[in-house]
């Protein structure tokens, strides 16, 4: 995995010691809140409701072993002994003290990590698909140019203060795992016509107020010229995008407002000023970092005790057949760690936990850890001939629950019980509805169907493209559930249509069963919940949820 | 007039304070002053904007209370999870 050289390092430190310096001023009182509050968001530091909130920076969801006991050491000496993983493959603290922030930056720095750009309205942490570099349908590996858009974005003066938040996500297969089309910039990798790596990009994709699916801007773009476009679609926003008007800020209203074409012509004219620049990446260059994400040395494996185990131990074929993912070197699989325990809090993770699995990671996976934006992490690089050592181990530490994109893998934002903007709770939601959902999986087998559920408008849940998707509001004082179906964030991606009226707190649990019941009775086959939908429509539930037929 | 007490966030870890009626801030929503008249909420607003400038508090702002509770509660569930904390399990 990619390691900082002498100038990250450099600059993570310097940046804890210009915070610590910012806050020594502001607890003096030689800065007020309204100066010192740009200063401490820039270094990931939000006030929520009971405390100070650090969201650290985790870029493309990449974690060594030795990063993952550095957090937990963090939960430990600064938190209440857990860390809440994100849907941006990050991590939040949720009980930080102030004069806590300088020295958690310098620890994060003492392990190659930071909390920078992950607020403001900036290019935050480029996410990718967990699978990166190991998935068998991978036609190449995202995460270098994922290193080259950290690399080129860190810092990047001319984009540190946008019209608004901006978010970038690469995938590296034809099967969309980084949700793109819901990115305000989506790269998918493909070969061009005489089998040159570059990209599809798509532009102007996002949820929140206004959920918009993104469209196409160029068809292919060479590799090398990674930077440069996006520098001319980055600047082209830059100028024209609408700073008047907060919820029109993101470049989806740009793009929608100008039309595709037109854009288009914004940035194409643009490009053609820069692309023979400094900015078109040097092969040398590109080598240098892809060096950095080779495969570790993997052994040559014998696989027959796997499928011995399966056979022997049907806990651990369900988990197996569930939370593996097929790996494109032979004897090897990439594992699921689901964080999402019946009844749990989704993304939630122990200090303990954290440091268990590190040593897992050293033991069975080569030293990385992966963060999922689906709030899981990964274990990229097991032999199939030491799973059921492994399965057993996560067992012991709660973190095998056999559901990865099942109907209880439910994403959730921190809501209304820790979120300074949210409208409503989401976790207690997730937690019913893992509790009462589980058991009909068991006996049903719903197979592939997402819940996303989020505690506002601002979708961090990114409930617009769960396949059943939850918005808690607050409507005449009281938590108010409104459901969408349909939604996905593959690369079938759509955005989910509300059902009808919303539902109350004690009433969400139970209209969410009815929808499931619902699709058992009318699906065909092993049919998934998604397909059932596409093929019958949200009739059959709008007449079971509210008797309209 | 409702019945409303003040709140803010304590500068230094963030925690939820509620304006006691001798002005300084408890964690218990209990201890609270509960203003009677619009001029006393404005007197109280005004010190604990004081302190807000000084530094030592953020946010200052009024909460209502929910007059059919038999404890001291704030009607907006937001204010309730402020006051009590998270409704789920931490940790």
């Amino acid at each position: 995995m990619y390691a900082y050289d002498s100038l990250d390092e450099t600059l993570v430190r310097e940046r804890a010691v210009q915070f610590r310096d910012q806050v020594g001023r502001r607890v003096s009182g030689e800065l007020s809140e309204d100066e010192f509050k740009p200063l401490r968001l820039r270094n990931g530091l939000y006030l929520q409701l009971h405390a100070y909130m650090l969201r650290v920076a985790i870029p493309y969801g990449l974690l060594s072993s030795d990063q993952l006991r550095a957090l937990a050491r963090i939960a430990r000496r600064y938190d209440r002994d857990y860390g809440h993983f994100t849907t941006r493959q990050n991590i939040q603290f949720n009980w930080i003290k102030l004069a806590d922030a300088p020295d958690i930056l310098d620890e994060l720095a003492e392990a190659g990590m930071h909390a920078i750009q992950t607020s403001g309205n900036c290019i935050r942490n480029t996410t990718t698909d967990q699978f990166a570099g190991v998935a068998a349908d991978e036609i190449e590996d995202p995460r270098p140019w994922a290193e080259i858009i950290r690399q080129w974005s860190t810092l990047h003066p001319e984009f540190s203060f946008l019209p608004r938040k901006f978010k970038v996500a690469i995938n590296g297969s034809p099967n969309d795992r980084a949700a793109i089309a819901v990115h305000d910039i989506g790269l998918s990798m493909l070969h061009g016509p005489t089998g040159e790596t570059g990209f599809r990009v798509w532009v102007g994709g996002g949820l929140g107020r206004t959920p918009m699916i993104a469209e196409e801007i160029r068809g292919f773009l060479p590799a090398n010229d990674l930077l440069s476009y996006l520098e001319a679609i980055l600047r082209v926003y830059n100028i024209e995008g609408r700073r008047d008007n907060l919820y029109k800020s993101r470049i989806k209203i740009l793009v929608s407002a100008l039309g595709i074409e037109r854009f288009r012509e914004l940035v194409e004219a643009e490009w053609a000023e820069i692309r023979d620049s400094s900015l078109r990446l040097d092969e040398a260059e590109v080598s240098r970092i892809r060096a950095q994400f080779a495969p570790p040395a993997y052994e040559v494996v014998d696989s027959g005790l796997f499928a011995a185990k399966r056979i022997e131990d049907t806990a651990f074929a369900r988990w197996a057949a569930r939370n593996l993912f097929p790996h494109k070197q032979p004897g090897h699989a990439a594992v699921t760690v689901s964080l999402k325990p019946i009844g749990g809090v989704p993304g939630d993770m122990s200090a303990d936990q954290m440091e268990a699995l590190a040593d897992l990671a050293d033991e069975y996976s080569y030293g990385e850890i992966r963060v999922a934006h689906r709030q899981n992490l990964v274990l990229a690089h097991v032999p199939q001939s030491r799973l059921y050592d492994l399965w057993r181990a996560l067992d012991s530490l709660g973190l095998a629950t056999p559901n990865l994109l099942r109907v209880t893998d439910i994403v959730a934002c921190p809501g209304l019980d820790f979120c300074g903007l949210a409208t409503a709770r989401s976790i207690p939601v997730a937690q019913r509805l893992s509790e009462r959902l589980a058991e009909i999986d068991d006996r049903h087998d719903l197979r592939e169907l997402t819940i996303n559920i989020s505690g506002c408008i601002n979708s961090c849940a990114h409930h617009h493209v769960g396949h059943i998707g939850i918005l808690g509001l607050e409507k005449s004082g009281k938590e108010s559930y409104q459901v969408t179906l349909g939604g996905s964030s593959a690369e079938d991606a759509a955005i989910g249509k509300i059902v009808g009226r919303g539902f109350g707190a004690d009433e969400i649990v139970a209209a969410i069963e009815t929808i499931v019941v619902t699709w058992l009775e009318l699906r065909q086959g092993d049919e998934r919940f998604l397909d059932s939908l596409r093929r019958i429509g949200q009739e059959p539930f709008r007449a079971a949820l509210y008797g309209t037929g | 007039m409702a019945q409303i007490v003040i709140t803010g966030n304590r500068l230094h870890d963030g925690a939820v304070v509620w304006r006691e009626p001798d002005g300084t801030w408890s964690h218990d929503i209990a201890n609270a002053a509960i203003y009677p008249s619009e001029a006393q909420l404005a007197d109280g607003l005004d010190a604990g904007r004081l302190e807000e400038a000084e530094g030592r508090i953020i946010g200052v702002y009024e909460v209502e209370l929910d007059a059919g509770e038999s404890r001291v509660a704030p009607v907006r569930l937001r204010e309730r999870i402020r006051a009590d904390g998270p409704t789920v399990s931490v940790g």
